[in-house]
């Protein structure tokens, strides 16, 4: 009766972690070069444009809010992981860090420290 | 008598009588007319060159009664001309080969004289239908050169003037003549002549009588080329000339009748055809005499000359020159009652072109005398009295100004010496002058000195002007109407006054003006009764040189202005001073400068404002300059200093009106400056002082506007305010654009923040409310710099905290509007916090759960729309909270999360939850809230938490235990929504957070991130 509730349980433990390796992306090194350019959530009119000068901007045209107007910020990489500091012209920093997934050169997906994933083309 | 010598005394009569008819018939039996006419004509070929034929020669008794004479009748003299005249003079005089013809001439001979000394001596002449042609040929020969040469060359008698002279008669009836000079250039032709000469002289006394009769006169005169010099038409001339008495005292008169005639100089006519046409005597001359004939003087008395009916009186005396006396006269002369238009029209053609322009009537007399000599440039004094009645003047330059009813009375002397005293110089008073024009009449009073020099002119104009008949002294743009009473006296030279410099004028006087109005295309005033004071040269401090000259000083009851477009404005008692320098010198520029003062003064426009004012006091000045025509400003250069006690000022939109309780205010175009601005605007009040400059080029939009004011209050409505000053400066039009362009409602109406505007507002108000926050102690500084309102470090309190706030706020789309805050909470009560701003509770949701004093940093920044909806896409923010001895409130949630970490006797003995220390920090992106882990001591546990949360309400916090009495570490989830949350047990992450040394990259960045945070927020803090 214990070996069967051991090898359940083992069974449970082995599925969970196989399905934990399976639930999450292999991370991907970010490319620079590859990042560089505009992209836009699919589904959404949220913008991105990440400028090779490692500036950047995102904008949501929903909001009426155009190409300018929009936030500005700083980015930087590390392996698969996409740092943007936001400073807003109050003095205020927010920094948002990104774990990206996938990119090539029409798609961009990350995700953050809560699972939320995101999938951009490139505009 | 005896019969005896009667007798005798008869039959000697009758002897006599029987001889002289013996004589007589002797006489005519032995000289027959047959014998005398052929003596006459033998002794004609000695005497006479030419052909001449006498007709018939009789003797004479009763034509030349007493005397005897001879009769010659049809007497001819024939002398050709040897050369054919082809001269226009022969139009008036043509050439004839008859000298002279005559039907009848008779002799009266002193027959006495003949019989005693054969002396022959002619008594009487009488000449009756003859003529005679006269010719001289251009090389001087003349056909009256026909009397052969006297052999007597005895002169001595010659040249002097016979000591008695007796002449019965001459008489020449029905002579008509003709001249012709063609050496001189002269021809003449007179037609129906008849004239009676008879008189005497003896022992230095003289008597005689000519009369002169003449039905036509015709003369021409040429010059070498033929061009007429002279060319006169005389009819019916008429000359009486009678004087008796010694050389010294000669009394005679002269009568001169011309009817009528023409005559031309230069081919210039001098007598009109409305002169001819008159049917006027010509010329008419009595002159009653006493002449001096030794001193060559006369003393007229009542003498008239008259000329087209046109008399003038002379009496006085006359002196010819003579012995070196110059010709010196003592005269006076009268006319009546000349009608001057009539006389106008006699001018001749050169005078009255000089005159055109202008008709002129009326009834002038004049009267006056001329005394003084002639010669070596001396003049007589001229006296003259003139007096105009019922005159007219009407002007072609001014059609619309005739001028009537003219009553005039001047006086003058006029002294044309040359070397006239200075003390002795012509002058002109003006006695009376008065005259009318439409519903205008004005008198003028006063002396013009040196008339003939300086004209120094002192004078005093009073009258009533109807200002609508000034139309044609005005631009077509200016309208005026009302009346005006006029009082001026002026001094100046005549010149100065003609050419209108005026700043060689004096003047001053008064001008009543009665309901007027003035109406120009953009500007329309009106007054009841205003009082002008005029003086010029202006009235000016002595300290304060200028150029001005002149001033005016209005006052009255009170003056409406209407300025396009609907601008309204009612001034109470003005009080105005204006001065300025000569208007009419085009070389300066048009300036001014005004003082006003007025009791009160309202004014409006359409349904935009109403301001009204107790007391206005304006001192100031304008200067145009014509290049800068597109803005009012750089056009008028305006300078003022305001001073205004009580204004109040309302617009459909304020809900309350603004009162200013005093306001002193200081323009200049670069710079203006407000002393102190006083002001009430529904319970708030407003103390305001500072400058602004560049108002000239921000309203031509070539510059901003910059200025820095203080600006106090004890109490500010500021949410009023921002209303007022939305869109402040904006161009309209590209708002409007805006708003279609984005599809924006009407409704929609942000606060746009002034364009092309730098100013900046140090404040210091009491108490105020902006965005219902009731605020105190505020204080900092306001900027509005082209587009952007920034709150500068303003610092203030609330009921809750000691608060500093740095805003900004721009707008540059109407809906993409701009605002950051930099909001700092010093020594805070939460739920104070959160009551004043409810926005928190959404960025720190478990911040309601704590009351307490804390410190609140927030700095944020989002785009609005056009109804202040925030864009959360534009969302970004971070805050930091710190606290200490707070105290959380118990609830549900925080049970049952303290059930899942088994807390035991974690309330304090109150039973209240007491935390010694908070330090949270958070960030917003988007709809993203992200709390960054921190700690809570809970008496003798320690949690620390963390996670993040969204705008719709989903979280994701993680509770994790770090100190506990006992040897566990939980943890506690927290997801699902905030109204709603799913709280289970979960696995630890934060248990290395606070070690440094255990601490992973990811923990080692988190609380990088958090001091990142923290630190930038903290920045901020003064």
């Amino acid at each position: 009766m214990k070996t069967k509730g051991l090898i359940r349980l083992l069974l449970v433990a082995a599925v969970f972690f196989i399905m934990a390796g399976c639930a999450k992306e292999p991370a991907t090194d970010v490319d620079e070069d590859l990042l560089a350019g505009r992209w836009k959530q699919v589904g959404t009119e949220e913008c991105w444009r990440f400028d090779s000068s490692h500036e950047g901007e995102t904008w949501d045209l929903s909001d009426d809010v155009q190409e300018g107007e929009g936030i500005k910020f700083t980015w930087t990489v590390a392996g698969a992981e996409l740092t943007c500091v936001m400073r807003g012209q109050m003095g205020q920093v927010v920094p948002k860090v990104y774990t990206v997934t996938t990119l090539n050169a029409a798609l961009l997906v990350w995700n953050d420290d809560y699972g939320n994933v995101k999938t951009f083309n490139r505009i | 008598m005896k019969r005896g010598w009667k007798i005798s005394l008869i039959a000697l009569g009758s002897a006599v009588g029987l001889l002289l008819a013996a004589v007589a018939v002797l006489l005519y039996l032995v000289f027959t007319p047959s014998r005398l006419t052929s003596i006459a004509n033998r002794l004609a070929k000695d005497y006479i060159e030419c052909e001449a034929r006498f007709g018939r020669v009789s003797l004479s008794l009763f034509k030349t009664w007493p005397n005897a004479g001879l009769r010659l009748e049809d007497v001819v003299l024939v002398n050709p001309c040897p050369t054919a005249p082809g001269s226009d003079l022969f139009a008036v005089a043509p050439a004839s080969d008859t000298l002279a013809g005559v039907e009848s001439l008779a002799v009266g001979l002193d027959l006495r004289a003949f019989l005693k000394d054969g002396s022959v001596i002619v008594r009487q002449l009488c000449l009756e239908n003859g003529f005679a042609n006269l010719y001289t040929s251009a090389d001087g020969w003349s056909n009256l050169d026909v009397f052969a040469r006297s052999e007597d060359t005895d002169t001595s008698s010659s040249g002097q003037f016979p000591e008695r002279i007796d002449l019965r008669r001459i008489c020449v009836r029905n002579l008509s003549a003709r001249c012709c000079d063609l050496r001189q250039g002269l021809a003449a032709r007179a037609d129906c002549l008849g004239f009676t000469l008879c008189g005497g002289w003896e022992q230095q006394s003289a008597n005689g009588r000519l009369r002169l009769s003449l039905d036509r006169l015709r003369a021409v005169k040429t010059d070498t080329a033929g061009a007429r010099l002279l060319d006169a038409d005389l009819s019916h001339l008429a000359l009486s000339l009678r004087g008796s008495g010694p050389m010294d005292s000669l009394q005679g008169r002269l009568r001169l009748s011309l009817d009528n005639g023409a005559l031309s100089l230069s081919g210039k006519p001098y007598i009109t055809d409305p002169a001819r046409a008159s049917r006027k005597k010509l010329l008419s001359l009595n002159i009653p005499f006493r002449a001096d004939l030794q001193n060559r003087a006369a003393a007229l008395s009542q003498a008239v000359v008259s000329l087209l009916g046109y008399s003038l009186s002379l009496n006085g005396a006359l002196s010819l020159p003579h012995d070196g006396v110059p010709l010196t006269t003592d005269m006076t002369y009268a006319a009546a009652d000349w009608q001057i238009a009539e006389l106008l029209s006699f001018l001749p053609a050169d005078l009255a072109k000089a005159l055109n322009g202008f008709n002129a009537d009326g009834r002038l007399s004049l009267s006056g005398k001329v005394v003084g000599s002639v010669g070596s440039g001396r003049l007589p004094v001229v006296d003259a009295h003139i007096l105009l009645h019922r005159g007219s003047l009407d002007l072609a330059s001014l059609p619309s100004l005739p001028l009537h009813k003219i009553e005039a009375e001047v006086a003058a002397r006029l002294n044309l010496s040359a070397d006239s005293l200075p003390s002795a110089p012509s002058d002109l008073q003006v006695l009376r002058l008065s005259a009318q024009s439409g519903g205008s009449s004005l008198s003028v009073t006063g002396r013009v000195d040196d008339f003939l020099s300086a004209r120094q002119v002192n004078a005093r104009i009073r009258g009533n002007v109807a200002l609508d008949d000034l139309a044609a002294f005005l631009p077509p743009d200016l309208r005026l109407r009302g009346a005006s009473a006029v009082d001026l006296k002026v001094q100046s030279r005549l010149s100065d006054l003609t050419s209108l410099a005026l700043e060689r004028v004096k003047a001053h006087g008064t001008l009543l003006l009665d309901d007027l109005d003035v109406q120009t295309d953009s500007l329309h005033a009106s007054s009841p009764h205003l009082r002008v004071a005029l003086a010029l040269p202006a009235k000016r401090a002595a300290a304060k040189p200028s150029s001005d000259i002149l001033s005016a000083h209005i006052t009255g009851a009170n003056l409406n202005v209407e300025a396009a477009p609907n601008l309204e404005a009612e001034m109470n008692a003005p009080d105005i001073v204006v001065s300025c320098p000569n208007l009419l010198d085009k070389r300066q520029p048009l300036s001014a400068r005004i003082a006003l003062r007025c009791s009160r003064l309202s004014a409006q426009k359409d349904s935009l404002f109403s301001a009204f004012t107790d007391t206005l006091r304006l001192k100031g000045s304008v200067c145009r300059s014509p290049k800068e025509e597109d803005n009012l400003l750089r056009q008028w250069n305006p300078v003022a200093s305001i001073d205004l006690d009580r204004l109040a000022l309302s617009a459909p939109g304020m809900t309350d009106a603004v009162r200013l309780t005093s306001f002193i205010f200081d323009f200049r175009p670069e710079v203006c400056s407000i002393r102190e601005a006083d002001v009430l605007w529904g319970v708030s009040d407003y103390h305001l002082s500072g400058q602004v400059r560049g108002l000239q080029q921000w309203l031509s939009h070539t510059g901003m506007l910059t200025g820095s004011l203080d600006f106090g209050s004890h109490y500010a409505d500021i949410d009023q305010l921002m209303a007022i000053l939305s869109g402040m400066g904006a161009d309209k039009d590209t708002l409007e654009q805006q708003r279609a362009a984005d599809n924006i409602s009407p409704a929609a109406n942000p606060f746009i923040v002034p364009k092309d505007v730098d100013l900046k507002l140090n404040t210091h108000i009491d108490r105020c409310v902006a965005f219902g926050n009731d605020l105190a102690d505020l204080s900092g500084s306001v900027s509005l710099s082209d587009g952007t309102a920034v709150l500068d470090q303003m610092g203030f309190t609330c009921k809750a905290a000691r608060m500093q706030l740095t805003g900004l706020y721009r707008s540059p789309r109407i809906n993409h509007l701009f605002l950051g805050l930099d909001f700092h909470l010093l020594d805070i009560q939460i739920e104070d916090l959160l009551d004043m701003i409810p926005t928190i509770d959404t960025l720190v949701p478990m911040l309601a759960s704590f009351r307490g004093k804390g410190d609140f940093h927030l700095a944020a920044e989002c785009n609005l729309d056009a109804f202040y909806r925030p864009k959360m896409s534009t969302l970004l923010g971070a805050a930091a909270i710190t606290g200490s001895d707070l105290v959380v409130m118990d609830n549900d949630k925080l049970a049952s999360i303290a059930r899942l970490l088994q807390l035991k006797d974690w309330r304090q003995r109150d039973g209240l939850i007491g935390i010694d220390s908070l330090s949270v920090e958070a960030a917003v992106f988007r709809k993203e809230i992200e709390v960054f882990p921190f700690l809570l001591d809970l008496n003798k546990y320690r949690l620390c938490v963390g996670g993040r949360h969204t705008l719709d309400n989903a979280c994701n916090y993680h509770l994790e235990l770090l100190k506990c009495p006992l040897p566990v570490r939980l943890a506690v989830d927290v997801n699902g929504t905030l109204a709603k949350p799913n709280i289970k047990l979960g696995s630890v992450k934060y248990a290395e957070l606070y070690k440094p040394e255990k601490r992973d990259a990811l923990q080692t960045r988190t609380l990088a991130i958090k001091q990142m945070v923290r630190e930038a927020l903290e920045a901020n803090v003064r």
